[in-house]
């Protein structure tokens, strides 16, 4: 039997749980609406982003993804640049997983077949969009994967203009057919009737089977920040030459300033605790250090500082961040900075930073 | 009875990992105590599983204006829907040159209004520009719509609360923030803007698409020359947008 997933909470009140009151089959049911609520329906936006016009004919930008487990599919929107100059222009964009090829599940499969027109100045609002359904129930769950949005044009065109992804919540949830893939908990399970046992985490009923998707919920859920430049590539990447910490020369005019809202599980005082992931390139022997600087709004700015370690190819590094929670509102300005420990020009394709 | 779950405390209660040899093992009575925990757990999920809509660098250089009816000159050529009127929405064109589109993401309507019905969640924007001097009155645009379309900011088409703009005077590296809040009940299942996404692929023996609502945000800017014909050059540097409560 499948669990319906909920668009709403269920809205429970504790006073019905109070001590002598009578356990009914009825809480056991709220918990597994609340999980399915909790672990299908609360899912993320992984990416939203502008990319400056590209140069070269083609480019390929990388984005971060790491899959909250139970999502099978992201809705994916591409748009690109307008052509420049008289007449129509074309463009095939081509999405992948880390370089292989993924699939697509509905509407236009991103896989570099279909060319469309581009529309030319004046940008009109409803330019050419790509729009697919991919596939990435293959993918492992909590581990982060690039995905590859390579785009190539024709003279006039100009590359990807702006990137959407975003995960696609379930209609319902089957763990009593799937109960290691599938999140939630059996819906039957605490009807009356039925034994009210401990189960194990691997099956779809019991206490320990709740209490353990309670858990996942709370450490599963994927939230993405991510700033993606328009190619991993010398001509579109963004580039360090500073061997102080200096504004990263990402084709801004000057070094903007972010907003997000950090995640207070804990209370305010515990920091929402995130991955601090940037890919990069520096020639051998050279370090990139990339700074990202975070205020809580209201408060002192921290640094966290991360180094990576030239090898002539491009990587990613990894270190652990805090998003304090005491700003006002839990809101949390970030920027960014870089340096190289040397003379040099490094590069820099992605940041993330990913629960 | 209320939208969000209720929660004992502000935060999440630690308790053990699951385990047989656990407080929830086999012969143990499961206690009001414990399923209040997980329940105000779940509940305090709930309100923080609020989220960062967008987080990028900006389009870099946007677009000035010698005149205030150059702004909409080329509306009729470019489609756009605004008739060159005084309406929040019918003052710049939505179209690439005065405005950026973000999404779609899904709606999750767990706000309760004043009336106990759900709505969108208050939606925040921080848009990091850099304006020069040279410009009169520049004002910048915040917007909502559940369709792809700007034909939908239109008094007809829009929701209440989610078109909004600000005079922001200042030039240089600037802030400009903005909050939408939705005044209008929106229950996914039976609304009109309601579509079906695909969510999984065929062999996993459940529903193969979702009911979805799409959320789209707009973020527009109206600058017009204080002595043309010069137009210099002026910047959106980066855009953060995400929900609160």
């Amino acid at each position: 039997m499948n669990v319906p997933v909920p668009t709403l909470p269920t809205g429970a009140v504790l006073s019905d749980l109070a001590v002598g009151n009578t356990v009914s089959a009825s809480h056991g049911k709220t918990l597994a609406q609340e999980l399915a609520y909790l672990r299908a329906h609360l899912v993320e936006p992984v990416v939203c982003c502008f990319l400056k016009k590209a140069s070269g004919g083609s480019a390929t930008a990388k984005v971060a993804y790491n899959r909250t487990p139970g999502v099978q599919a992201l809705y994916i929107v591409v748009e690109v640049h307008e052509s420049v100059g008289d007449g129509a222009s074309y463009a095939t964009v081509e999405v992948t997983v880390a370089g292989s090829p993924a699939t697509w599940l509905a509407l236009t499969p991103l896989d570099g077949t279909t060319a469309a027109l581009v529309a030319v100045e004046p940008p009109a609002w409803d330019q050419q969009q790509y729009v697919g359904v991919m596939d990435v129930s293959g993918l492992t769950a909590g581990t982060t994967t690039d995905l590859h949005f390579a785009w190539s044009g024709s003279v006039k065109q100009e590359g990807i203009y702006r990137i959407s992804v975003c995960e696609i919540p379930l209609a319902d949830v089957n763990p009593v057919t799937s109960p290691t893939t599938e999140p939630g908990l059996s819906l039957a399970w605490p009807s009356a009737g039925n034994a009210l046992v401990d189960g194990t985490t691997s099956t779809s009923l019991g206490f320990l089977r709740a209490l353990d998707q309670y858990s996942k919920a709370l450490t599963q859920h994927r939230r993405h920040l991510q700033w993606v430049a328009r190619g991993e590539d010398n001509s579109n990447a963004w580039t360090v030459t500073s061997t102080t910490f200096a504004a990263i020369v990402t084709g801004q005019n000057d070094n903007p300033t972010f907003r997000v809202r950090a995640c207070a599980l804990y209370g305010t005082s515990v920091p929402d605790t995130r991955t601090f992931r940037v890919r990069g390139l520096a020639t051998g022997g050279i370090t990139l250090t990339v700074r990202a600087i975070v205020t809580p709004v209201g408060g002192s700015p921290t640094n966290t500082d991360l180094a990576i370690a030239g090898s002539g190819s491009w990587g990613a590094s990894t270190m652990s961040i805090d998003l304090p929670c005491t700003g006002t509102d839990q809101e949390v300005d970030i920027q960014f900075q870089a340096k190289v420990s040397s003379a040099s020009t490094a590069r820099i394709s992605n940041i993330s930073l990913i629960e | 009875m209320p939208i969000l779950s209720e929660r004992a405390v502000t935060r999440v209660i630690k308790i053990p990992p699951a385990s047989s040899s656990g407080p929830l093992a086999d012969t143990w009575p499961l206690d009001a105590g414990s399923v209040i925990i997980l329940r105000s757990n779940s509940a305090h999920v709930e309100r923080e599983a609020v989220r960062q809509l967008c987080v990028s660098m900006g389009p870099g250089e946007i677009t000035g204006f010698e005149t205030a009816a150059d702004v909409t000159a080329d509306l009729r050529a470019s489609g756009s829907p605004s008739p060159f009127s005084a309406e929040t929405w019918q003052e710049i064109p939505w179209d690439r040159r005065t405005a950026i589109r973000l999404g779609p993401v899904h709606v999750i309507a767990d706000r309760e209004m004043d009336d106990g019905l759900p709505t969108l969640r208050t939606i925040k924007i921080l848009a990091d520009f850099n304006i020069p001097t040279g410009y009169s009155s520049p004002k910048y645009y915040f917007a909502a719509t559940l369709d792809p379309s700007p034909f939908r900011l239109n008094g007809l088409g829009s929701l209440p609360g989610l078109v909004g703009s600000t005079a922001f005077g200042g030039t240089g590296q600037q802030q400009v923030t903005g909050t939408l809040t939705c005044t209008a009940p929106i229950r996914v299942q039976s609304h009109p803007d309601s579509r079906q996404w695909t969510c999984r692929p065929v062999g996993d023996d459940a529903a193969l698409s979702v009911a979805v609502i799409p959320l789209y945000v707009w973020i527009g800017w109206r600058l017009v020359s204080s002595s043309p014909p010069t137009v210099p050059a002026a910047y959106l540097n980066g855009v953060s947008v995400w929900e609160t409560r």
